[in-house]
C-alpha cells in the first residue's frame, strides 16, 4: 500500500473530470490528489487518466456509493468494482460517507444522514466489517452534513464515530464543513462537536465551501464556492489537533478554473499557518 | 417504532414522491428539511442526464427537457451508484412519452447519444467479452437521418434536416480520448450486427457473399482493422485478413 510522502507540499485536491486535462499538463504541487472512485469504474479516458495521475501523485479513492448505512446491505458488485480500481491504483485512501445513498433499492445520489442508534451503528459497523474485509484495509469514515435530525437519537455524531472507529477498526474521515454545516443548521456549536471527534482514529480532513438560505438559518453543502472563514477557523483547530493528518479542498460544483481550486487549497494552509504557525 | 428500514423506504417513497410526503413523525421538527434531500435528488440526477443527452435538451430546450426529466427520474429511478451509468432507459421512455410525441426522431436520438456515452465509457479490457468488436462499439440504426438532426441538434451543421432522408446505420466506437460515429450502408451494417451476433467470419461471409455478391468482404474488413475496433485478428479461409 502506497503512503503520502510528499507531506509538506500541503493540502491535496479533489480532482473532478473536468479539471483532468489541465492538471495532467501542469503537474502542480499538491501532495496528493483525491478522485471520486465512481467517476473512474469504467474504462477509456477517465481510467487512463487517473493511471497517469498515479504515476505522480498518492490517490485517495473517495467513494460516493458503498451507502454504508443502507438496511439492504452493501452492493457487491459495486464493491468488487472499486476492489479493482484499487488493486489497480494503488491507493493511500479509501473512504465514503457514513450516510445512506441507496434508499430501499433507489440511489439517491445524496448523502442522507442515518439516526445515532445503536441499530445504526450495529448495521454501519456490519457494512464497513464487510467493505474492509473486500478491500483488505481499513477504510475512512466521512461524516456527512445535517439538515435533518431524527427524532429518538441514541447518541451525538462524536460517540457514533468513536464507537464505530472502535469496533470496527475504521478511521474517521473529519470534514469541517460538514460539521459547520451540520452544527449551524441544528443550533449546535461547530467547535464544540469537533471536539468529540476521536483525535487518535482521524485519517484525513476535507475542507469545502457552503451556500447560505434563508437569511443564514440554513446552510447548503453545495462545495461550488471558497470555504467561509468560520470553516478554516475550524479546519485551524482540527489540524492542530489532529497532528500529521492530511487535508483536502474539495470543489465538485460550478467549477472554477485549475487555478482557483489549487489557490483555495493554499489559502486554507495560510489560514491554518497564520493562526498556529509552520509545523 | 419506526425501523430502519421503514425509514429508508419511507424516504425513497418521500424522494419520488411530487408532492411533500410527511415525515414528522422521523424527523420531527426538521421533517420539512428533507426538502433539501428531494430536490437535490431531482436536480443532480436530472442535470447528470443533460450532460448525456445534450442534443436531445436542444432539440426540446432545455426547461422541457427538465420536465421530461423530471417524469424519467420518478419513473425510472437510478439503481446504480454510478451516475454515468444512469440514462439507459431513457430513449424508450421518449419514445412512449406523449407530449414528446410530436418529434417521433427524438428517441433515436437519444438512443444515438447513449451509445455514444456508453462508449466513452466502456471497459478497456476485453476480459469476458467474447464479441469480435471491441467493448465501445456500439451499432445502431434509425429510419431517421439521426446522425444529420444530431449534428444539427448541437450546431455543427446547419438545417433544416429532411426527415425523409432516412434510414441511417450508424457505428459508435471509441477512438482515443473521443468517440467517433461512422455511417455505414446498410449491407456494411448488416455484416457488423452478423459478425456481432453470429461471431464466426467463415458463416458470416459465405452468408453476405451469398445474399449480397457486389459487397466487398475484404475491404470491409480491412476497414475494420484499420479503425482498431476487433478484439481478434479475422480470420478467413484460414488467413488472417
Amino acid at each position: 500500500m502506497t503512503t503520502l510522502r510528499n507531506r509538506a507540499l500541503g493540502p491535496g485536491i479533489g480532482l473532478r473530470a473536468p479539471h483532468i486535462a489541465a492538471f495532467q499538463a501542469l503537474r502542480p504541487a499538491v501532495s496528493f490528489v483525491e478522485v471520486h472512485a465512481e467517476h473512474h469504474l469504467g474504462g477509456g479516458f477517465m481510467r487512463r487518466a487517473l493511471r497517469d495521475i498515479r504515476r505522480d501523485y498518492p490517490i485517495s479513492l473517495h467513494c460516493v456509493g458503498l451507502s454504508i448505512g443502507s438496511t439492504e446491505g452493501v452492493d457487491e458488485n459495486h464493491l468488487l468494482r472499486v476492489r479493482t480500481l484499487a488493486d489497480e491504483i494503488d491507493p493511500f485512501l479509501i473512504s465514503d460517507h457514513l450516510s445512506v445513498s441507496k434508499l430501499a433499492g433507489v440511489y439517491a445520489n445524496d448523502f442522507i444522514p442515518i439516526p445515532y442508534s445503536r441499530d445504526a451503528l450495529w448495521l454501519a459497523a456490519r457494512h464497513i466489517d464487510r467493505i474492509q474485509e473486500c478491500l483488505g484495509r481499513a477504510i475512512l469514515v466521512e461524516n456527512p452534513s445535517h439538515y435533518i435530525a431524527y427524532a429518538g437519537v441514541e447518541m451525538d455524531e462524536g460517540e457514533f464515530l468513536t464507537t464505530l472507529a472502535a469496533r470496527t477498526g475504521c478511521r474517521i474521515l473529519c470534514d469541517v464543513n460538514n460539521i459547520y454545516v451540520s452544527a449551524r443548521n441544528l443550533g449546535r456549536d461547530a467547535h464544540a462537536e469537533l471536539a468529540q471527534f476521536p483525535a487518535g482514529a482521524i485519517g484525513e480532513i476535507h475542507v469545502a465551501g457552503h451556500a447560505t438560505e434563508e437569511d443564514g438559518r440554513l446552510l447548503i453543502d453545495t462545495h461550488d464556492r471558497p470555504a467561509c472563514n468560520d470553516v478554516l477557523a475550524l479546519y485551524a483547530t482540527a489540524k492542530k489537533r489532529f497532528v500529521d493528518v492530511p487535508s483536502l479542498f474539495e470543489w465538485d460544483n460550478a467549477l472554477p478554473g485549475l487555478e482557483v481550486l489549487l489557490g483555495e487549497a493554499r489559502r486554507m494552509e495560510e489560514y491554518h499557518e497564520d493562526v498556529h504557525g509552520h509545523a | 417504532m419506526v425501523t430502519l428500514s421503514e425509514i429508508q423506504t419511507r424516504m425513497r417513497d418521500a424522494i419520488l414522491a411530487r408532492e411533500e410526503e410527511p415525515l414528522d413523525d422521523i424527523l420531527g421538527p426538521t421533517a420539512k428539511r428533507f426538502e433539501i434531500h428531494r430536490r437535490h435528488f431531482i436536480s443532480s440526477v436530472s442535470a447528470a442526464l443533460e450532460k448525456t443527452f445534450p442534443a436531445v435538451v436542444s432539440l426540446i430546450d432545455r426547461r422541457f427537457f427538465g420536465y421530461v426529466a423530471d417524469s424519467f427520474i420518478r419513473s425510472k429511478p437510478p439503481l446504480s451508484p454510478c451516475l454515468s451509468e444512469y440514462g439507459a432507459e431513457l430513449p424508450g421512455f421518449l419514445a412512449g412519452f406523449p407530449a414528446c410525441a410530436n418529434r417521433p426522431y427524438l428517441a433515436d436520438v437519444a438512443r444515438l447519444e447513449w451509445a455514444i456515452h456508453a462508449a466513452y465509457h466502456a471497459a478497456d479490457s476485453s476480459i469476458g467479452h467474447e464479441s469480435i468488436f471491441d467493448p465501445s462499439v456500439h451499432h445502431f440504426s434509425s429510419r431517421f437521418p439521426v446522425h444529420q438532426i444530431w449534428n444539427v441538434a448541437l450546431g455543427r451543421a446547419e438545417g433544416p434536416v429532411d426527415l425523409s432522408a432516412g434510414p441511417s446505420h450508424l457505428m459508435i466506437h471509441r477512438r482515443g480520448n473521443d468517440v467517433s460515429v461512422e455511417i455505414l450502408s446498410e449491407t456494411e451494417f448488416r455484416f457488423h450486427r452478423a459478425l456481432v451476433e453470429c461471431g464466426d467470419i467463415a458463416l458470416v461471409a459465405h452468408a453476405a457473399s451469398e445474399l449480397y455478391p457486389g459487397f466487398d468482404i475484404g475491404a470491409t474488413i480491412g476497414r475494420l482493422r484499420k479503425r482498431n475496433v476487433l478484439t481478434q485478428p479475422l480470420a478467413l479461409g484460414g488467413d488472417a485478413i
